[in-house]
């Protein structure tokens, strides 16, 4: 049996991670391992603020995108859309909040 | 001219004539030989080490008395890796420098490790004692592949058993601190120390001896392995609980082990290893290549003659060495290189927060290295709006008096400033006043006369609403304008100090400041930017060290050291086996920002996307190009949480396959029945109060973002009520209660019983709070929002 399924971001990834920056803000890192996959996840075609905001939830004008070869890292940040500790609050440190965007699969 | 300075050589393989011995007389020294075989009494170490000015040295122990009683010492290197045999704070308060030669027998303890492994496997040992004895065994042995080698530890010995191992078709686990960034060998699985344990066939170690790791091989860890496996230990004896190792090994709990290392060595007469069948002792011989000897005993020979000239290149103390006035270095032969570095600012962080615990040996390392103040975050907005909006601290006293105590006493001892910032989590003025209450008891019970100086940081309204209506009180990305109320509704408000409350503080005679509300940088900022230092380098290294150890390969290892000075700065962990490396360093200014190349203070914005990156050895980084852009207005941000309203919380668990598929239907069931039922018994509409309903194993995480589908196999569902007082919420989550315990899909034709998780089901959470403000001030000058105390004398009393 030969598993012909592409992998997903998290599995390409080194580490992808979510995490609070302010109480006010999400940020999430995709640490890719080489060059040639950080050159994937970087294409604006593949991760912009459009896909993003469809992924999220989003306003696509909300959302900040950096993309730094020297770490092969793509940085994305948006604004919690649930403030922190507030009743309807699910992920205090948004610390999970990283799962849909390792859930991509790159073309 | 005075005769040469000696340097007393003990390893035992180094002798009069070799080319080890030419080196250091071509250089100038005349050598003493007294080669160390077994053990040495203190006594004679010290006799041999008479009017010696450096050392090449083996194991024998290099206690606090033998550098006391060793005035004219001033180097000292190691033949080898592990350095636990010198107490490096001594040798660092008597002035000697100690090195160490990390990697230089590595390639030898790997193919010794190899040779371990293959012993055991095939019982080299008792079959050549059996034919030597006359006997013929013809027992039979297992082969290396296929098998699983656990590795613990990845420095570089461990690194270089890798391709080794593989080659024998052995599959390869790891078990490290290094985080995950950090692990380049994609071949290499790396696990858990449990899962390492209970999965190894061979079990080999190469991780220093700490206090965290002795005996880390215990009776409990013993009875994890495999009883298969074999112990290799190539590191260092007491990492081994012996004791229980021959126990394990004698009652058939594990297979055997090779150790190439003891707890005494020589190994004692009475050692419980001697006679276990299956147990093979070697002589600490794994490192003794003639290689690894010729290269460490030519690299320890150069580094002794470096460190002696002043320029230790491997030294684990040399900065206090380089820069001590009390004992200016002294050079045995002209020094040819640049003299004595530029004026620099030492700043030690022992970990990412007061309270969070770090070992206490990495602060004596900080302050061995030369640290100039410690700085501490006492604080963090990231737990949540409940600190803030009560008041009160999310660590405990006990583990914040812990932290403190360790490092008042060495603020003390090395007369050196201690500043802690955001005291009490959220940096209010009770959180100030809890840990000055703490630091206060310990002044007392240690007799430390240091003067306490608290800056506080909170905010009244009334105030703020004078700036608001001046227009001085803007909003920071996705705020909107602020309206006077949400200021009135606020329990606590504090302002986000920039570093000059605390130059101010430290400028007033304050040796430990405790500081409310700070950005995380300024407190790490503060002094080095009193002593002159340069913005850019200062504020990028407050940020790079502000987490602790979050900048380094092991976290967990206790926290850093920034060397800054006018061009940049230079940053290393306190533990000598962490690692600082570019990658792990420049990742750090992705940690909790909005954007990486840019962090505003309230003078201005740090701007590193220019900034460089150089590892200057496998352990330490170089940090060049930093930018500081001075604003031009000075605004001070304000952090706010109000109460909004009080919770009641219950909890119950669905198993019933029928529910499970159906789940979504069941929870919308749930909110337009309990709104009747609200509505019959309290006469009150679902407005006036909140019901989140959260089914946990489905999707109550990510909500409708959540990628998965499918039904879950079981669920927990949190129910959270918000009411405008506990008693409401109280009442409505009890009215829940029988359909949290009973509630059917609306297809079923009966009432299920559901799983309460406790009794009662309902837990009363208290106030509810949420941060309200995202704006800054513009203020007038930077000390005037805080206020500063400081007592007339020491705080003991």
């Amino acid at each position: 049996m030969t598993d012909d399924r592409r992998p997903t971001l998290g599995e390409l990834a080194l580490e992808v991670r979510s995490k609070n920056a302010g109480p006010f803000w999400v940020t999430m890192e995709l640490f890719m391992r080489t060059a040639e996959d950080y050159g994937t996840v970087a294409d604006e075609d593949f991760i912009n603020e459009q896909v993003i905001a469809r992924l999220y939830d989003l306003d696509p004008a909300d959302i900040q995108i950096f993309r730094i070869p020297a770490l092969n890292v793509v940085k994305i940040s948006y604004p919690r859309p649930v403030a922190q500790g507030s009743l309807r609050d699910r992920d205090i440190h948004a610390g999970q909040h990283h799962v849909p965007l390792a859930a991509l699969v790159p073309p | 001219m005075s005769t040469p300075p000696t340097v007393l050589i003990t390893t035992d393989y180094l002798v009069p004539g070799d080319e080890v011995d030419d080196l250091l007389r071509d250089a100038g020294f005349t050598t003493r030989h007294r080669p160390l075989r077994g053990t040495r009494e203190q006594d004679e170490l010290i006799a041999i080490l008479d009017g010696c000015e450096g050392a090449l040295i083996a194991n024998e122990p290099m206690t606090a008395e033998v550098f006391a009683r060793a005035p004219a010492l001033r180097a000292v290197v190691r033949t080898g890796v592990g350095y636990d045999s010198v107490d490096v704070a001594a040798a660092t308060r008597a002035g000697v420098s100690v090195s160490n030669l990390p990697g230089v027998n590595a390639n030898a303890v790997a193919e010794y490790t190899m040779a371990l492994l293959l012993a055991q496997a095939r019982r080299l040992v008792p079959v050549a004692a059996g034919v030597q004895a006359g006997r013929w065994p013809r027992e039979d042995g297992h082969e290396l592949r296929g098998r699983t080698l656990g590795l613990l530890g990845y420095g570089a010995t461990a690194r270089a058993v890798v391709p080794l191992a593989q080659a024998f078709g052995l599959s390869v686990r790891c078990t490290t601190g290094v985080p995950e960034g950090q692990r380049h060998d994609a071949s290499v699985q790396f696990v858990d120390l449990a899962e390492l344990l209970a999965t190894a066939d061979f079990l080999s170690l190469h991780t220093a001896l700490t206090p965290a790791t002795r005996h880390l091989i215990d009776a409990s860890a013993l009875a994890r392995m495999k009883p298969t496996a074999h112990l290799i230990n190539t590191a260092r004896g007491a990492l081994v609980d012996e004791t229980a190792l021959a126990a394990a090994v004698r009652a058939g709990r594990l297979a055997g082990a090779a150790l190439d290392v003891t707890g005494t060595e020589p190994l004692p007469a009475d050692s419980p290893l001697r006679d276990v069948p299956g147990i093979t002792v070697y002589s600490h011989l794994a490192g003794q290549t003639a290689e690894a000897r010729r290269a460490a005993g030519l690299e320890g020979a150069r580094e002794l003659v470096a460190a002696l000239r002043g320029r230790p290149r491997s030294s684990l103390n040399a900065h206090t060495m380089i820069t001590s006035e009390m004992r200016p270095t002294l050079t045995s032969t002209p020094a040819t290189e640049d003299p004595v570095p530029e004026e620099t600012v030492r700043v030690l962080v022992p970990s990412g927060m007061l309270g969070a615990g770090f070992p206490p040996e990495t602060i004596d390392r900080g302050i061995a290295l030369g640290a100039d103040v410690i700085a501490v975050d006492g604080g963090s907005t990231d737990s949540g709006p409940y600190y803030l909006g009560s008041g009160t601290a999310k660590t405990s006293a006990a583990a914040v008096a812990r932290d403190l105590r360790i490092l008042l006493r060495a603020s003390a001892d090395a007369g050196i400033p201690l500043i802690v910032g955001s005291c009490g989590t959220s940096g209010t003025d009770s959180g100030v006043d809890w840990v000055a209450g703490i630091a206060g008891g310990i002044l007392r019970e240690e007799n430390l006369g240091l003067r306490v100086a608290r800056i506080y940081s909170e905010q009244t309204a009334a105030a703020l609403k004078e700036r608001l209506n001046e227009g001085r009180v803007h909003p920071l990305p996705p705020m909107g304008d602020l309206d006077a109320a949400t200021l009135d509704d606020c329990t606590h408000i504090v302002g986000m100090m920039g570093h000059e409350p605390i130059v101010a503080a430290l400028e007033a005679g304050a040796q430990v400041v405790l500081a409310g509300r700070a950005t995380d940088t300024a407190v790490a900022a503060a002094y080095p930017l009193m002593k002159g230092m340069p913005a850019g380098p200062t504020w990028h290294a407050s940020k790079i060290i502000e987490c602790g150890g979050q900048c380094t390969t092991n976290p967990r290892a206790g926290g850093v050291l920034a060397t800054i000075d006018q061009g940049g700065f230079t940053i290393e962990p306190l533990d000598p086996a962490a690692a600082c490396t570019t990658t792990s360093v420049a990742a750090h200014m992705l940690y909790e920002t909005v954007n990486p190349f840019q962090m505003r203070e309230p003078a201005g914005t740090l701007m590193v996307a220019d900034a460089t990156y150089t590892a200057l050895d496998d352990r330490r980084v170089r940090v060049e190009g930093s930018r500081f852009e001075p604003a031009d207005q000075y605004t001070i941000k304000l952090e706010g949480a109000r109460i909004t309203g009080y919770e009641t919380m219950s909890f119950t668990a669905i198993r019933d396959p029928h529910i499970l598929p159906r789940i979504e239907e069941w929870v919308a069931l749930m909110h337009e029945i309990l709104a009747g039922r609200v509505r019959q018994t309290l006469d009150l509409e679902p407005s006036g109060y909140a019901v989140d309903i959260r089914p946990y194993g489905y999707n109550a995480v990510l909500g409708s973002i959540d990628p998965a589908a499918g039904p879950p196999r079981e669920v927990g569902v949190m129910m959270l009520v918000n009411a405008p007082d506990q008693a409401t919420a109280t009442a409505i989550a009890k009215i829940a209660n029988p359909l949290m315990l009973h509630l059917p899909t609306p297809d079923m034709d009966y009432l299920p019983s559901l799983a309460f998780a406790t009794s009662p089901a309902e837990s009363e959470r208290g106030p509810a709070y949420q941060f309200v403000l995202n704006h800054v001030v513009d203020a007038d000058e930077p000390t005037g929002m805080f206020r500063i105390e400081i007592p007339e004398g020491d705080s003991r009393d």
